[in-house]
């Protein structure tokens, strides 16, 4: 009664090779995928080391390293949140810029070191909650708005220089900041802070979701108004403790302070493997181990004398390079 | 010239990353016939027609299309050599016109002097919606501003503009209500007559028995069967679908529609944003399965946004009776434990870009806190009991959502309420698009909430469902309850249909 023509020649054992074969494929991919960004610090490392003679790891440039990552690494503990839920930002830079102004001015003016921190991040978390604000309640791509915001900071900043000349850090009475240990010490505090905020918490979680799909995160309760205010005012806080190194070491503030941040932090983003649409790929080291790549590459560079310049052409093109790469163009847009 | 073959496919196989979605696949199709494409979800049915669609390549297998090798590089490409499609997500342009929207891809053929003749389009368009009797919608109207429906029946002019040989209709029906079926119904009476060829992928098998002379089965990407003439009967196709006999009662079995006094939710006097809903009220019991039925726009997929708070309402108030609080926002319904499955699946339910662990917790990640951590092994035991509880097809809880397969997906949106403890569940089209398979473990679940307790809403549009399961279905028009009807066993769909239109 029934006609029952089953087609395809291949036996069930073939079959479940097949799949087996499959599985393995989709498996090792995954694999890859993950360890492609350590392979490509330890890359870097080798291809500098040789080029060098070996100068790439002695004491000194190691120091230098560190110094020349240590800003970037404290900027993307908390640019993993923001980019968690897709939020490009272009404001990080001049942010940074008008944290360190504002904690420079009060603690010249002869107010703790403590209380100066303090005032610089309430105004970095008072400039980036502008931008979450607007995307929350006034609806407007959260891209547009930190572009506003950069010009506000960038203005601020650039009014105060024109008024007061030159802004010398008293780096006297807060020299111990300085130091290696401190920078050490910081940075694993934030960095064990950030990943188990970013791993384990509610709104960690809800943070990704809402970069995976905003609508049914909203439908399934979390508070998006609350999250993004959240995961906007980590950045804010991270820019601030950044913002106070960056003086410290640079001695003046500046626009220069920041400078070049913005491009840094995404490339550090993307070279991680940490998809800029944020979303359940977001891994909370990818973005560390990516700033780790750009810092090498700078130094290295440099190292090989090629001058500034020429690695923010290096950085671009590679920045270009890997997005177009790995970005999933079917998935979305890279700006929302 | 009878038996002319149209289109054969021989030995197709494509994989997705780990899955194979079609496994060594044979199909043909010859002049004048209506072809019904069945089988469960993920099997594969949707796979063979997009790749004969051109709108993907096979990953190995060949195709002939009138003694020569067929191999369509897109849509277009496809369309040129006279195979059209009609496919099943929305694939429509909200931002142009409708005109536009008909013609995208082909725009060259309206080339005046190297620009658009946009009037002769916009003829044209008109032309063809005249022609498959849409005479309602209009070449320069925005696509935004028409309805779902409306936007499916622009997708069935732009598939038939070329006059295709071949119209693959991809479980449309169940995105459209009584208008556009009648109208895809005369289009198949046409190309039939015609000594056309049409593949047509639905749920109902009831649809199918009447319209389709040959009847093809896939199986996990296989090809298991085929059915002709008399054997084209609902109960043949059921069993090759599944693979194994099915029991008797698909639906619940009892007839008592008695539920108990205790109100659950109260809702006063609600009125909608849009002014569509005024003053509407309805209350629902503990143990109850209030059913909502009526046609697309009838306003109750309304009436489940507002419960649940997700839209507004602008007078009245929606009361939870047991604790005495006011609903007013998302937050407050699910403090209340209700659970919401939305019938825009991929786009409210689900992160598809995200594992099944993660969107089956979503809702309850404050349940799982200790001391503001969430331990990494309870969220495991958590997520892993509700696939084992639900028998989702899966590789494990980290697979992600967008490997799984319609009514798969469907059964993770609904764990993600059982994993929140829920107690009052708003479902709507709670079944759309899913395979019987799943279907009868959705019905068994919600008979099983039932049985505990728990009060749901179902909002459906389709009436053998509302009546087999429903204590009590209230019918819509226009904003309105028309009808309200107690669960009994002589409730026919056509005394239902007589309040809806």
């Amino acid at each position: 009664m029934l006609k029952l023509q089953v087609s395809g020649h291949s036996s069930p054992e073939d079959s479940e090779q097949i799949q087996n074969e499959l599985m393995r494929r989709a498996k090792r991919n995954e694999r890859i995928t993950f360890l492609l960004p350590f392979a490509g610090v330890l890359a870097l490392i080798v291809l500098f080391t040789t080029l060098t003679g070996g100068q790439f790891l002695s004491v000194d440039n190691l120091k230098l390293l560190l110094n020349q990552c240590f800003s970037m690494e404290i900027v993307v503990i908390g640019g993993a949140f923001l980019y968690a839920i897709g939020g490009l930002d272009m404001a990080i830079g001049s942010v940074m810029a008008l944290s360190a102004m504002v904690i420079t001015l009060l603690f010249n003016a002869g107010l703790s070191l403590a209380l100066s921190i303090l005032a610089g991040i309430a105004v970095s978390v008072g400039s980036m909650c502008i931008t979450a604000f607007v995307r929350n309640y006034l609806k407007v791509s959260p891209f547009i708005a930190s572009m506003c915001v950069m010009n506000i900071c960038q203005g601020l900043v650039l009014t105060i220089v024109a008024k007061l000349g030159v802004i010398t850090f008293a780096y006297s009475r807060a020299a111990w900041i300085d130091s290696t240990l401190t920078k050490i010490l910081t940075l694993v505090i934030m960095a064990l802070l950030g990943y188990v905020i970013f791993n384990y918490t509610r709104f960690g979680k809800s943070l990704r979701a809402i970069g995976g799909n905003e609508r049914a995160a909203r439908i399934s309760g979390i508070k998006i108004e609350k999250c993004v205010f959240g995961a906007y005012s980590i950045m804010g806080f991270a820019l601030a403790i950044a913002s106070l190194f960056s003086v410290i070491r640079g001695g003046t503030a500046d626009t220069s302070i920041g400078n070049g941040m913005n491009l840094n932090v995404m490339t550090a983003i993307v070279l991680g493997g940490f998809p800029l649409s944020g979303g359940a790929n977001a891994k909370f080291h990818a973005p560390m181990i990516g700033a780790l790549m750009v810092t090498i590459l700078t130094n290295g560079l440099g190292l090989l004398g090629y001058a500034n310049s020429m690695g923010y052409a290096i950085k671009g093109l590679l920045f270009v390079t890997v997005v177009a790469l790995t970005y999933e163009k079917s998935k979305g847009k890279l700006i929302s | 010239m009878e038996n002319e073959l149209l289109i054969r496919c021989t030995d197709i196989c494509k994989n997705f990353g780990a899955t194979r979605a079609l496994i060594n696949t044979n199909f043909e199709l010859y002049r004048g016939e209506v072809c019904g494409l069945i089988g469960e979800n993920g099997s594969g049915k949707s796979t063979l027609t997009s790749i004969i669609a051109g709108v993907q390549g096979a990953t190995s297998g060949e195709m002939f299309r009138n003694g020569a090798a067929y191999a369509p590089a897109n849509m277009v490409e496809a369309q040129k050599a006279g195979v059209a499609m009609i496919v099943q997500e929305a694939g429509t342009l909200p931002t142009v016109d409708v005109a536009s929207n008909i013609f995208v891809g082909n725009y060259e053929l309206f080339r005046k002097h190297g620009f658009l003749d946009k009037k002769r389009m916009l003829q044209e368009a008109e032309r063809i919606l005249q022609e498959i009797g849409a005479d309602d919608i209009h070449a320069d109207m925005m696509l935004g501003d028409l309805n779902f429906e409306d936007r499916k029946i622009v997708e069935i002019a732009r598939a038939m503009y070329l006059n295709p040989e071949i119209l693959i209709i991809d479980e449309s029906t169940t995105a459209l209500a009584q208008k556009g079926r009648q109208l895809i119904y005369r289009l198949i009476t046409k190309m039939r007559s015609e000594n056309k060829g049409i593949i047509f992928i639905s749920h109902d098998l009831e649809e199918l028995e009447t319209v389709c002379n040959r009847i093809t089965c896939l199986r996990d990407g296989v090809m298991v069967g085929n059915l002709e003439g008399d054997q084209i009967t609902v109960a043949n196709m059921r069993p090759l679908m599944v693979g194994r006999e099915l029991q008797g009662n698909y639906y619940r079995a009892d007839y008592d529609g008695t539920v108990s006094d205790e109100i659950v939710l109260d809702v006063r006097h609600i009125t909608s944003e849009n002014g569509y809903i005024r003053n509407f009220s309805i209350q629902l019991h503990k143990g109850e399965i209030l059913g909502f039925g009526g046609l697309s726009d009838c306003g109750m997929h309304e009436i489940g946004r507002m419960v649940f708070g997700l839209d507004r309402y602008i007078t009245g108030e929606i009361l939870h009776v047991p604790s005495q609080r006011k609903i007013k926002s998302i937050q407050d319904a699910i403090s209340l434990k209700m659970g919401y499955v939305s019938k825009d699946r991929d786009n409210e339910s689900l992160i598809l870009n995200a594992s099944i662990q993660d969107n089956t917790l979503m809702a309850a990640y404050k349940k799982l806190e200790r001391m503001g951590l969430i331990p990494p092994d309870a969220e495991k035991k958590l997520s892993d009991h509700q696939i084992e509880v639900m028998r989702t097809k899966c590789e494990s809880g980290e697979q992600y959502v967008n490997q799984l397969s319609g009514g798969n997906k469907q059964k993770v949106a609904f764990c993600k309420w059982l994993a929140a403890d829920s107690e009052i569940y708003i479902l709507d089209c709670p079944t759309r698009g899913i395979d019987i398979g799943v279907k009868a473990a959705m019905y068994d679940l919600i008979y099983r909430f039932k049985k505990e307790g728990k009060a749901i809403i179902m909002i459906s549009e389709e009436l053998p469902e509302l009546i087999g399961m429903s204590d009590r279905m209230i019918i819509m028009k226009d904003g309105e309850i028309s009808a309200e009807v107690m669960r009994d066993q002589s409730v026919t769909d056509t005394q239902l249909i007589e309040y809806m239109v």
